[in-house]
């Protein structure tokens, strides 16, 4: 059975009438609340933490600095990298020796009130003896750290590639190269960080709201830090203001939030402020590359050679090296490349640290690879289109193992042609007119351009479980160990158990990622709710409407495959009209004489699906722009993204999630950027200074979604598509822009703002040398 | 269409203080100031220290719970309330500044207007709702306003809060829709 797939979200139930289930909405007699007191200083000597004066502002409940704190382990990596030791990088919950970032957590007051909280967080007197802070990760590299035990500033390196890389820059018949920088961003989800921790005295165990994105890890990593079982946390489901792949990893705060409920027995609540979040809520994206790719005359490129260095921040976040292996692993896109090869160096500095932000490595890898496809097409006197046609491998190449792995796994392209993709998204969106139109504004004096990104998209990551069941009164629940972190999960999910099961997706009730309903969960990240979590449902649902039908065919006296499971009733086809309601049968088959040896009661069903490698979509974003010469402004005038889907489970939702990311990476490419001073000292401390795009901002944005190559890799052919919109949005305006301005030398930076923008006018009408 | 626009930390630093508070000392005590708002349609008597932001008023005295926060700062508009039927920033005012005026929140707006959760539901311009309740009351204050609105003056009104999910494209259809409804849309432009 098809499912209507314009249905509203079953999200929007709650969302829509100001029911959201935010962690600041839970209310409790016994809540208090927690400021961080948090380094003012770049980088030096923590010599001491007074907290006196702090401690006796009435209404403060406690005021705490790592002398109080466990001597637990830092703050975990969640994912190794082979022949990276991150021990020495990570981050202690409360600085003890040594600061490392403005806005590092040094100490933390508990008071009634969360303004006479912040008010004695002021009072809290640290004593830091200041280092010069280290600014430049291309600089700091081939030095060490003294307050890392003096452990050299390169963390590692992610090296990759194959392929006689040097063999073909010696035979090439051009050479295109070009150093690009991308600013340092963040996600900034709507709702700031926060959580809501309670304390149940009655079993001593703690109750968190708010946790997003990794749950389960995040709750066995605070148990170990607390050195209590796993199971005395209880990580409940939430809404959540966005994520983006920086909310819900786990941070210093959650550490000292459920350490000061479990210490205080109350509830605690924290919740940064917007300049918290800017200080100390995962940063992402700075890069900076070297890259230069090997061309026959003809065109096709024979090598691909790319070195970057990024800027990790102070620590190594929890993702570990994820962000440099997928810049690298994936650099090379969709192309053809006979030899390649990509390092990126992760250099610690002085900075917040940086995390995974949607479309980790692919916005800044994308925007450093097409910005070069569009410098070769000037060199070799070809339409970008053209030169990038002549490299897309075709059906025939198609799947294609390329020579290396990533993450350990495989890198299969199993996104179809890739060529084909390309010609019929230029069709689709009338490409012709768009070129047309740009010329015909460029001879009216205007500077309008546009430009194009074809883009490789990846999807799909870990292992996801679910349990569906279907109670006696029929009601369906299906418990996944996914989170909703804004992006409609719940209505996803419940699409993939009710499309088996024969049900309205409504009467699908779907629980995320509670700790106590499911023994273990994945989370969500790497656009792979869709796909690994709803193939896990999918799979368990199948598995309930087959004993469903088992059952109903033993009380019909009718064969399991004769039995049609429908509209909540199970009949045969060969007698429709005696139908048994699923709760009937839910009932039956908990019933000894109808279970199997060994059988688990009910209709119920468990399953994990493991997605055995990523899925490779392409997709190709198409951008016009106008500047204003005098002053540097770029508006984006017209925007259109295709994408290879597999399959559309929710039309709506997966356009939105292409819009969404469409939008944040113009930000990234136009306006956002998170620049220190000379101290070390973060620029941007309100959302004032942190442009993000408005409506005015914004053209309508075309997508265009093919449902032309389903996954193989999983039953319903699903790629996902959290990421389509952002990774290709720097590259494409990028070459708009360039277009614009008809430069011939590449764009040296993104965020493309003003000043950068003009200073590429000024080059370019600057006499020849 | 958003009144007030200095920052949330100088009000509070330079507004809220006491004049006999010891400047040396910022953490009080506060003298609680008594206030009575009338907050969706209950009006009540609230002693807070005359620091006490309204936003944060309305969730801890008024049990509010969709007026929330953001950038704390009269930026992003998630915390947009009503005051006698005006759109404003409730991080940027202080709750006894609404001392004898009408507050009305999202949970108001909703029991008023129950068509708008429908219209934005249907146009996808909800995704995490983080947002949603400031641009519900938006919405109410582009249909009081009852000025003709077109597709240009909806991207201006929607230009007022910031949404991070969805690009705007549905928020904006949804205006359109809702402007239908309530006979503002001004077709020719
Ligand atoms: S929280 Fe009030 S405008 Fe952002
Ligand atoms: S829906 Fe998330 S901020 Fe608008």
């Amino acid at each position: 059975m098809t499912v209507d797939q314009e249905f509203s979200r079953l999200e929007d139930h709650r969302l829509a009438v100001g029911r959201g289930r935010f962690h600041e909405s839970v209310r409790r007699a016994d809540l208090a609340h927690l400021r961080v007191v948090r380094s003012a200083v770049a980088h030096g000597r923590l010599d001491g933490v007074d907290v006196a004066e702090a401690a006796a502002v009435p209404g403060v409940l406690g005021v705490f600095t790592a002398a109080d704190l466990p001597d637990g382990p830092p703050i975990p990596a969640r994912q190794p990298s082979p022949g990276i030791d991150f021990t020495p990088y990570l981050q202690p919950p409360l600085a003890r020796e040594w600061v490392r970032h403005v806005g590092e957590p040094v100490a933390f007051v508990v008071a009634e009130d969360a303004y006479v909280a912040e008010d004695a967080a002021r009072l809290v007197d640290v004593a830091i003896s200041e280092l010069p802070p280290v600014l430049d990760a291309r600089r700091a590299d081939g030095t060490t750290v003294e307050s890392l035990a003096g452990v050299p500033a390169r963390v590692g390196t992610i090296d990759t590639g194959y392929g006689d890389v040097a063999g073909a820059f010696d035979q090439a018949a051009t050479v295109v190269e070009l150093e690009l920088d991308t600013g340092r961003h963040s996600a900034m989800p709507l709702e700031n960080r926060g959580l809501t921790v309670g304390f149940d005295h009655d079993t001593e165990r703690l109750v968190v709201w708010g946790a997003a994105k990794v749950p389960f890890w995040n709750r066995n990593v605070i148990a170990r830090y607390l050195g209590v079982p796993d199971d005395r946390l209880h990580m409940r489901e939430s809404d959540v203001g966005g994520s983006f792949g920086i909310r819900g990893e786990l941070y210093a705060e959650d550490l000292l939030t459920v350490w000061a409920a479990s210490r205080l027995r109350r509830t605690i609540r924290w919740v940064e402020d917007r300049e918290e979040h800017l200080l100390a809520a995962n940063h992402a994206r700075q890069q900076h590359h070297r890259v230069r790719a090997a061309f026959t005359p003809e065109g096709r490129m024979t090598a691909l050679d790319d070195e970057a260095w990024l800027d990790t921040g102070a620590y190594i976040r929890t993702h570990g090296a994820v962000v440099a292996a997928l810049t690298a692993g994936m650099f090379a896109g969709p192309y053809r490349v006979p030899a390649f090869r990509s390092q990126v160096h992760l250099v610690v500095t002085n900075k917040m640290g940086v995390g995974t932000y949607r479309a980790p490595g692919r916005f800044q890898n994308n925007a450093a690879r097409e910005h070069l496809m569009d410098l070769a097409a000037s060199r070799l006197g070809l339409s970008p289109e053209e030169v990038r046609l002549r490299n897309l491998p075709t059906g025939e190449e198609t799947p294609d193992a390329r020579p290396m792995r990533i993450f350990g796994a495989p890198m299969l392209l199993d996104g179809g042609d890739h060529h084909g993709h390309v010609t019929k998204a230029l069709a689709t969106v009338g490409w012709d007119t768009w070129t047309a139109r740009a010329g015909r504004a460029r001879s009216e004096g205007r500077a309008v351009g546009v430009g194009m990104a074809a883009i490789l998209e990846k999807a799909g990551l870990g292992h996801e479980n679910a349990v569906v069941s279907v109670d006696t009164s029929g009601g369906v629940r299906v418990a996944v160990g996914s989170t909703s972190v804004g992006q409609g999960a719940e209505t996803v999910l419940a699409i993939a158990a009710a499309e088996v099961l024969g049900v309205p997706p409504q009467a699908v009730r779907v629980v995320l990622s509670d700790t106590d309903t499911l023994h273990d969960g994945g989370g969500t990240f790497a656009s792979r709710t869709t796909v690994v979590a709803g193939t896990a449902v999918h799979q368990a649902a199948e598995q309930v409407r087959d004993r469903a039908a088992r059952t109903a065919a033993r009380i019909l006296q009718a064969e399991p495959e004769d039995v049609v499971v429908r509209d909540g009733f199970a009949a045969s086809r060969h007698a429709p009209k005696r139908q048994l309601p699923l709760g009937a049968l839910a009932q039956a088959a908990a019933a000894p004489g109808f279970l199997r040896p060994g059988e688990e009661p009910g209709l119920i069903a468990r399953s994990t699906f493991s997605a055995p490698t990523m899925t490779y979509p392409p997709g190709v974003h198409f951008a016009e722009v106008e500047v204003d010469t005098d002053i540097g402004e770029v508006r984006v005038t017209r925007y259109a993204v295709t994408y290879e889907i597999g399959r559309t489970m929710h039309e709506g939702m997966a356009r939105g999630q292409v819009t969404g990311g469409v939008a944040q990476g113009i930000g990234g490419a136009l306006y956002e950027d998170l620049p220190y001073d000379a101290d070390g000292v973060p620029l941007v401390r309100s959302q004032r200074d942190y442009r993000v795009p408005l409506a005015r901002d914004l053209p309508d944005i075309e997508v265009h979604l093919f449902e032309d190559v389903p996954a193989p890799g999983n039953p319903l052919g699903v790629r996902g598509v959290g990421e389509a919109g952002i990774a290709g949005a720097g590259a494409a305006v990028m070459n708009a822009v360039r277009d614009a301005l008809q430069l011939t030398a590449p764009l040296p930076r993104l965020p493309l703002t003003q000043a950068t923008v003009l200073r590429a006018i000024r080059d370019r009408d600057a006499p020849a040398r | 269409m958003t009144t007030d626009t200095s920052t949330a930390a100088a009000r509070r630093d330079t507004l809220a203080r006491p004049v006999d508070q010891d400047p040396a000392d910022p953490s009080g005590p506060w003298d609680e100031t008594a206030s009575r708002p009338t907050v969706n349609g209950t009006a009540r008597d609230v002693r807070e220290e005359p620091r006490r932001l309204l936003v944060d008023a309305l969730r801890k005295d008024f049990g509010v719970t969709t007026t929330a926060t953001s950038c704390s700062d009269g930026v992003c508009g998630t915390c947009t309330v009503l005051v006698d039927g005006d759109p404003v920033r409730s991080c940027l005012m202080l709750v006894h500044e609404a001392d004898g005026r009408t507050v009305r929140t999202a949970e108001d707006v909703l029991a008023s207007e129950p068509g708008l959760s429908g219209i934005f539901s249907r146009h996808h311009a909800i995704q995490c709702g983080f947002c949603t309740p400031g641009y519900l009351v938006l919405a109410t204050a582009m249909i009081e306003a009852g000025d003709p609105v077109s597709d240009r003056t909806l991207r201006e009104i929607v230009s007022d809060n910031i949404c991070r999910c969805t690009g705007y494209g549905p928020i904006v259809a949804a205006f359109r829709e809702i402007a239908q409804v309530h006979g503002l849309w001004e077709d020719a432009e």
